[in-house]
């Protein structure tokens, strides 16, 4: 007997976890790559600190820290590439307005985004401020006024940090930055693309908060292109080589995707999303974003769509997928504490883990070219490998619904009768809201009209006066010709009722009560009582029946209080 | 809580009580005369002396005729052809169809001695119908005070076997639903009685003085006596006697005899020997009356598939008959089993198409089955054919309402209002309260109930829904008390035991709700709630 293994089912092997780690950083502050020439892939963080301090960049290998180097300034995002074949490959860390890069995890170049010219206004305060001719507040006010006149965002970097600060930190930025005010944009995102597959080095994108993408040589740090996009881009993917044919998508943050070509003049959107878009990759021919509101979307470089994913949570972030060996691409999605990943048709395969996930990261770690970096919110790390031999043959549909909603509802067959009808409705509909209207409310005046006569009349079996609520309940039991009745009397009024009596009246030929007049002394709320009298049918020979009434009836009342309206059922025989 | 469901109300069909054909067995007159009378231009010519009494029976004028027999009778007491044609006369205006007279007492109901199987399998017997059958569903399609599920028209009909004896003499007796005590006693002696006070010199025939043994054996004169005394007087001992004496006289080779012979089996409740007699009259000739009273002794031994059985037999002899194919629908449909039912009422169709029982219970079957629209063109189709009665224009309504044809439905049902008759009053009202529910009115349904336990106070189904109703409003106490009257009234009915029993395991009397849900279960076994509530009560008395 096998026993069956469930292991194939899985497609990742079991974390190992690296727990004294303390990673905490977005995941754009990580890269996965080597940081010697020939060695094995590492995986580099940098650490955003606190507050100014603790800025590090820090290098994983195996389970452990290798190496460690600190930061001048926090990073936005870091970057592995290579410039020369020859030599070490880099670090970007693209950091305020500077990409800075590392060799070895030693300092080699700094290379800084040209500034672009100052508001007069804003200048001449910040000379003024320096040399002590005005104080913050007027500073303030200056730049308050400016805003009036450009957007805010067109400010320098620090005006826009001073007029979000307090009063202390207004005063050290004046301190630090009075009288060399500049005007270089911060630095949103960085991207490489291939030059050719020949030299195997890498174009290095920068994208700014002017809203400017530049292609810097990576070796000279010259502006190859240059796109002045609308609005400002937050995330930027390239596609192919730059000397032959590439693509660029930006995303902005106005939740726009622009597809840059070599040969774009004219800028215009390819997608243009409703909701915020929160993560966008490129899978094979697809790019592939993420909104706010839970939807995956798979979509062509032209900006078509091509399929949805519905998610019941939170998306934190997407990350491509491609195991190479047998051409497998997916795209794994990251929820709070699951993975799953997707293709455009299906979803693939589902990861849960213990605790509360920060990001993960694909790539090729150490020697194993397929290995998933999996960061949790308490800052340590998991690390899987995906299965040699797992594959994507078991798939489902996205968001499986249980097997009962799979369950067809059985709709009727539209009939002619139907049909007929409809087209009537459609015809005559306000004529038949008209008629329906006009009857209902001649019926529900019947039914009051009708119910009026019998509170008038009293015949009714439940008292329909508000004073004396009293109901009657009489059965007649035996085949006669003597049957015997049984009255019963429930009274809900708030009071005990008094001197009552309870009268029968029959046709005098056809029926005898032996106790014609019953004395009621008292009825207490909510008790039921029950009377009986014995009646006998004079001639069951004849067969006839007729009506037996019971009443309620009170001295000081000129009508019954309820009645009960007996049809007597057909005496039998008597015996002898 | 369980609302009772919408009812159909049951069509009068009145071809079911019309008289047969009679078979007079001496004719007097050449019927050309007749027409050749009529053709003459000539001065009107009165008839006179017994040739008017039999012109007179002849157009259907019985009282009439009835009269110058009693005169003719006065001047010669022996005249005999004119003693049988009074006889014939008196017998005539009581006939009933022995076929659809079904009545049974409470003794035969519970004192049955011809109980083949007393368990019987599912789908054998009356009393156990299958339960997977789709019509054993109180709450889809309703039931009669009987507890049969409600059919397209009125008909005489067995109940169900509920509880003992003694839960049947005790139950409340009401003009509607009381059962007589035995088929012999006053309630089919009042057919016979009826119009024997009128008579002025006393009972026509004195049978204990009669030489009956003469008379029986005379066959100018015995059929004549034979239905006088079965059908006028109602004394089966007699009738049997004749009949008897009559067969004996044909030496045993008349089958007419032998079908009055179990005609008087029947009613004195000898099954087996009425059996005996309709298989040796079909031997001797295949009849359709010997066919459908063998069927019916077999449903009377409670033995549908054996009835079945027999009503197929009828078809291969007679095709296509109307009463075979109708006794199997009747049959089927009181096993539960509608599609079959339906399949042969519409046989009957093809033969008959204005048969307005099938018509009728087409229609009920199809607005039970969630098809208003296709019931409503069957109501239609009786409209058309010119009966025209408040049941029918209730019925239609109800059908435009569920089928949403809104402005025909209230029209329809205010007409229906407008033209009932007293016994169909309650009914009427109590569908205006359910569509008066259904349209949101709750305090003009409570009213219209009111209005229908106005005129029927053993209205058990209104009773029920004004129960509901009180209860939503807070009026718990009052609506126990409406419920358990419903009970009161109609003991098998599912809605007022299983209401009632909500209401009390709300009140945490748990004794009275699993009694109450038991009964609940008897009137509906395949009822999921009840069942998963009896379930959990279950553990309450075992740890008791």
């Amino acid at each position: 007997m096998s026993k069956p293994d469930p292991a194939p089912t899985r497609k990742w092997t079991n974390p190992v976890m690296m727990t004294a780690c303390e990673i905490h950083c977005p995941s754009t502050c990580v890269a996965l790559g080597p940081v010697l020439t020939n060695s094995d892939s590492k995986l580099i963080c940098a650490h955003g600190g606190n507050r100014g301090m603790n800025l590090r960049l820090t290098v994983f290998s195996g389970l452990s820290q290798e190496m460690e180097a600190t930061l001048a300034d926090p990073p936005t995002q870091i970057m592995h590439f290579v410039n020369e074949k020859s030599t070490m490959p880099n670090i970007a860390v693209a950091a305020g307005p500077s990409v800075l890069v590392y060799k070895n995890l030693k300092p080699f170049y700094k290379f800084t985004v040209a500034t672009s010219p100052i508001n007069p206004t804003e200048e001449e305060a910040w000379k003024a401020v320096a040399l002590g001719k005005i104080n913050h507040n007027t500073l303030m006010k200056v730049l308050q006024k400016v805003t009036e006149d450009v957007a805010f965002s067109k400010l320098t970097p620090i005006s826009q940090t001073y007029m979000l600060s307090d009063k202390e930190d207004q005063l050290a930025l004046i301190e630090k930055w009075g009288g060399k005010i500049t005007n270089c944009p911060t630095i949103t995102c960085i991207t490489k693309i291939l030059k050719s597959k020949a030299e195997g080095l890498d174009i290095m994108v920068i994208a700014t908060e002017h809203c400017d993408i530049f292609f810097l040589d990576s070796q000279a740090f010259t502006t190859l292109h240059h796109f002045k996009l609308p609005s400002v881009p937050v995330v930027i993917r390239g596609y192919g080589e730059f000397d032959v044919d590439w693509r660029l998508f930006v995303q902005t943050r106005d939740s726009l995707i622009y597809n840059l070509k070599r040969d774009t003049t004219e800028l215009r959107p390819t997608i243009i999303c409703q909701s915020m878009i929160t993560s966008l990759i490129l899978l094979n021919k697809f790019l592939v974003y993420t909104t706010n509101d839970n939807i995956i979307t798979f979509s062509s470089f032209r900006g078509k769509k091509i399929n949805t994913v519905k998610c019941t949570e939170k998306i934190k972030m997407l990350e491509p997928f491609f195991y190479e060996h047998k051409q497998l691409s997916a795209v794994i999605a990251v929820f709070e504490k699951k993975i799953r990943m997707y293709n455009e048709t299906h979803l693939l395969d589902t990861v849960e883990y213990q605790k509360p996930l920060n990001w993960v990261r694909y790539g090729m770690y150490g020697r194993e070219d397929s290995t998933l970096v999996v960061c949790f919110k308490d800052g340590t790390i998991a690390i899987q490998i995906f299965r040699r031999n797992a594959d994507f043959r078991s798939r489902t549909n996205y968001n499986e619904a249980p097997a009962s909603h799979a369950l067809k509802l059985q709709i009727p067959k539209k009939t002619k009768v139907f049909i007929d009808n409809t087209e009537r409705e459609k015809k005559l509909g306000v004529k038949i809201h008209q008629a329906y209207q006009k009857h209902l409310f001649n019926l529900r005046f019947k039914i009051a009209e009708s119910y009026q006569t019998l509170t008038a009349s009293a015949i009714t079996t439940v008292s329909t006066t508000s004073v004396l609520p009293v109901e009657i309940a009489v059965d007649i039991n035996g085949f006669g010709p003597r049957h015997r009745m049984s009255i019963r009397l429930l009274s809900s009024s708030k009071q005990n009722l008094y001197d009552m009596h309870l009268s029968m009246i029959s046709d005098i030929d056809v029926y005898e009560f032996d106790t014609p007049l019953i004395p009621i002394s008292i009825l207490a709320s909510g008790k039921p009582y029950t009377f009986t009298t014995l009646l006998r049918c004079k001639d069951p020979e004849k067969s006839a029946t007729s009506e037996v009434r019971a009443l309620l009836v009170h001295t000081k009342r000129a009508t019954p209080i309820v009645t009960a309206v007996i049809k007597m059922p057909f005496s039998e025989f008597a015996l002898e | 809580m369980s609302l009772s469901p919408l009812r159909m109300l049951q069509v009068c069909n009145s071809s079911l009580w019309q008289p047969e054909l009679l078979d007079v067995s001496f004719v007097f007159l050449d019927p050309s005369f007749d027409s050749f009378l009529k053709m003459a231009d000539g001065p009107v010519i009165e008839f006179t002396g017994f040739m008017k009494a039999f012109r007179l029976f002849r157009e259907n004028r019985l009282s009439e005729a009835e009269v110058v027999c009693t005169n003719l009778l006065r001047k010669n007491p022996l005249d005999q052809a004119t003693w049988a044609l009074k006889m014939q006369c008196l017998s005539d205006s009581t006939f009933v169809d022995e076929l659809d007279n079904e009545d049974m007492g409470l003794a035969e109901t519970f004192l049955e001695q011809n109980v083949i199987a007393t368990s019987a399998r599912p789908g054998t017997s009356f009393q156990r119908p299958k339960t997977t059958a789709k019509g054993m569903n109180p709450i889809m399609r309703p039931s009669t005070n009987a507890g049969r599920p409600l059919s397209g028209v009125v008909r005489p009909q067995t109940s169900f076997k509920a509880g003992s004896m003694d839960q049947a003499v005790r139950t409340a007796r009401t003009a509607k639903t009381a059962r007589a005590v035995s088929s012999t006693s006053a309630r089919n002696m009042r057919l016979g009685t009826a119009s024997m006070a009128a008579g002025a010199d006393g009972e026509f025939v004195n049978l204990a003085r009669l030489n009956i043994d003469k008379y029986a054996a005379d066959p100018q004169v015995n059929r004549q006596l034979f239905e006088y005394v079965f059908y006028y007087v109602n004394d089966i001992r007699v009738a049997h006697q004749i009949a008897g004496t009559a067969s004996k006289s044909a030496s045993f080779e008349d089958y007419y005899w032998k079908n009055q012979l179990a005609k008087c089996y029947l009613r004195l409740g000898m099954l087996n020997d009425a059996e005996k007699q309709l298989n040796s009259s079909l031997n001797q000739r295949k009849l359709i009356e010997s066919f459908a009273l063998l069927a019916k002794v077999q449903n009377r031994m409670d033995q549908p598939v054996a009835a079945l059985k027999t009503y197929a037999q009828g078809l291969e002899s007679f095709n296509e008959d109307v009463t075979m194919l109708t006794g199997i629908a009747r049959v089927q449909e009181a096993l539960g089993e509608y599609d079959l039912s339906v399949d042969m009422y519409k046989r009957v169709l093809d033969v008959q198409s204005n048969n307005i029982e099938a018509i009728a219970c087409v229609a009920t079957t199809h607005f039970y089955d969630g098809k208003p629209e296709i019931a409503l063109r069957y109501y239609r189709r009786i409209l058309q054919m010119g009966v025209s009665s408040a049941e029918l224009f209730m019925n239609i309504g109800l059908c435009c309402f569920a089928a949403q044809q809104f402005d025909f439905a209230v029209s329809s049902i205010l007409r229906a209002q407008s033209t009932m008759t007293e016994d169909v009053a309650a009914d009427i009202w109590y569908n205006i309260g359910q569509v008066m529910i259904d349209v949101g009115e709750l305090e003009y349904a409570a009213r219209a109930y009111s209005i229908a336990l106005t005129h029927d106070p053993d209205h058990s189904e209104s009773l029920v829904n004004l129960g509901i109703l009180k209860h939503r409003d807070g009026k718990i106490d009052e609506s126990r008390a409406m419920f358990s009257s419903a009970i009161a009234k109609n003991p098998l009915m599912f809605e007022g035991n299983y209401n009632l029993a909500l209401v009390c395991l709300a009140q945490g009397r748990y004794h009275e709700a699993k009694n109450l849900i038991g009964k609940a279960l008897e009137a509906f076994p395949d009822h999921e709630h009840c069942k998963r509530m009896y379930e959990n009560m279950k553990p309450l008395y075992e740890s008791v």
